[in-house]
């Protein structure tokens, strides 16, 4: 497995890693955003809300307000309540499903540790995926998840910049095909 | 009584006298003469320059998502949208294409492959004229209170209702702009536009519609 190639493997110092970026149900988070999936290419507003433990809207709207998809996890649960007919495609909903539960999912149960000279990693597992959580240990910081699948890396998440709680710069990519998603707050701060 | 109390009473007397104050229906010939002067009115405009504000409503949100910039529309059918605030994006719509410049990233959409898109914008480029009667699309409802007309357009199109089942357009009594576009769709999540400082027949050089 190449994500944790070379790392020391010790015994998890807690049972739960937990991802607090869209943790605050008092916060709007609202991102300009700009998908790119196969050659379709979108630009618009995300918008992430936590409206109770486990369980969030994720809403895709044109710069002018239109939806082009609305999106509501709850707990493992994945409801479509709109999408843009040229998005409705099994693909690509999958791909939403996978980038979005990854992004969003709050606690998640440590199966193995790892560290490196400047990281700490928590291995987690969904049924389909091992996702892997990379801090920093110099901030503390959730810097990146991996999302992994028969040992093959799938999705990389990586948080640029984090201010006050906030992860207000995002890239998500995808390694087996020509998908990512970029993502730059513009809710409030405080 | 306390005061406390006495405020209160006060408070609700006065919201309930600005809630009926604020929304009372048109005679049919009241609203027929509206619609005749804002179709004459909307016939002579060659131009619109204004700024906006939009609102994004979307029910589970504790505040709507809050945009502003400048709106330019020249007659016949050329219209540039230009955000600001908090990012900086424009549209601009022009024989049949939509050019998009967002923050240095430019690219082209040809509207005709996409022919719900294209009918939307043309409702709003009418809808920032007031030419919106069109009484085949829509079911027209008018109403005014002592600084406005407000006339509702529901959505009779099967298309256009899955997008926006309710258009409703404030005008300004004094001069028949419009002041504000809600567009509300059918989970009643809507986007409201607010026009301000808004210039009418001024000339505005092609040169503002290329990308």
């Amino acid at each position: 497995m190449t994500t944790t190639k070379g790392l020391l493997e010790r015994a998890p110092n807690k049972e739960y890693v937990a991802n607090d970026y869209f943790s605050d149900m008092e916060k709007d988070y609202v991102y300009k955003a700009r998908l790119q999936i196969l050659k379709h290419h979108f630009g618009g507003i995300l918008i992430i809300k936590k409206i109770e433990n486990n369980h969030h809207r994720v809403v895709f709207t044109t710069e002018f307000g239109n939806k082009l998809f609305d999106l509501e996890f709850i707990n493992d649960d994945f409801k479509v309540n709109y999408v843009l007919d040229k998005l409705n495609k099994k693909f690509i909903l999958n791909m939403l499903e996978q980038d979005f539960q990854t992004l969003i999912s709050q606690n998640n149960k440590v199966e193995h540790q790892f560290s490196s000279e400047l990281e700490d990693i928590f291995q987690s597992n969904t049924e389909k995926y091992q996702n892997y959580y990379v801090f920093s240990k110099q901030t503390g910081e959730l810097n990146k998840i991996i999302s992994a699948s028969k040992n093959k890396e799938k999705l990389i998440i990586t948080f640029l910049v984090t201010e006050k709680g906030i992860s207000s710069s995002i890239k998500l990519i995808h390694k087996k095909f020509n998908a990512m998603m970029d993502l730059n707050y513009i809710g409030k701060t405080d | 009584m306390s005061d406390k109390y006495r405020l209160f009473t006060l408070t609700i007397l006065l919201v309930s006298f600005f809630t009926v104050a604020q929304e009372v229906d048109m005679s049919v010939s009241a609203s027929n003469d509206l619609r005749k002067r804002v179709i004459e009115k909307s016939g002579g405009t060659t131009s619109i320059i204004s700024d906006f504000e939009q609102f994004k409503h979307l029910d589970f949100l504790s505040n709507d998502i809050k945009s502003t910039g400048k709106l330019t529309y020249k007659s016949p059918s050329s219209i540039k949208w230009e955000y600001k605030v908090p990012f900086i994006y424009s549209a601009i719509f022009k024989d049949g294409k939509l050019y998009i410049n967002d923050d240095g990233v430019k690219s082209k959409v040809n509207m005709d492959a996409n022919k719900t898109f294209k009918s939307l914008n043309d409702l709003i480029v009418k809808s920032v004229r007031g030419d919106l009667f069109d009484e085949e699309k829509f079911d027209i409802s008018y109403f005014e209170n002592p600084e406005t007309y407000i006339v509702h357009f529901k959505s009779l199109d099967k298309a256009l209702k899955k997008l926006i089942s309710e258009f409703v357009l404030t005008f300004d009594k004094e001069n028949l702009n419009v002041i504000q576009v809600k567009m509300i769709e059918t989970s009643n999540d809507f986007t409201l536009l607010k026009f301000l400082n808004q210039r009418t027949n001024q000339s505005v050089p092609d040169a503002v519609f290329t990308q």
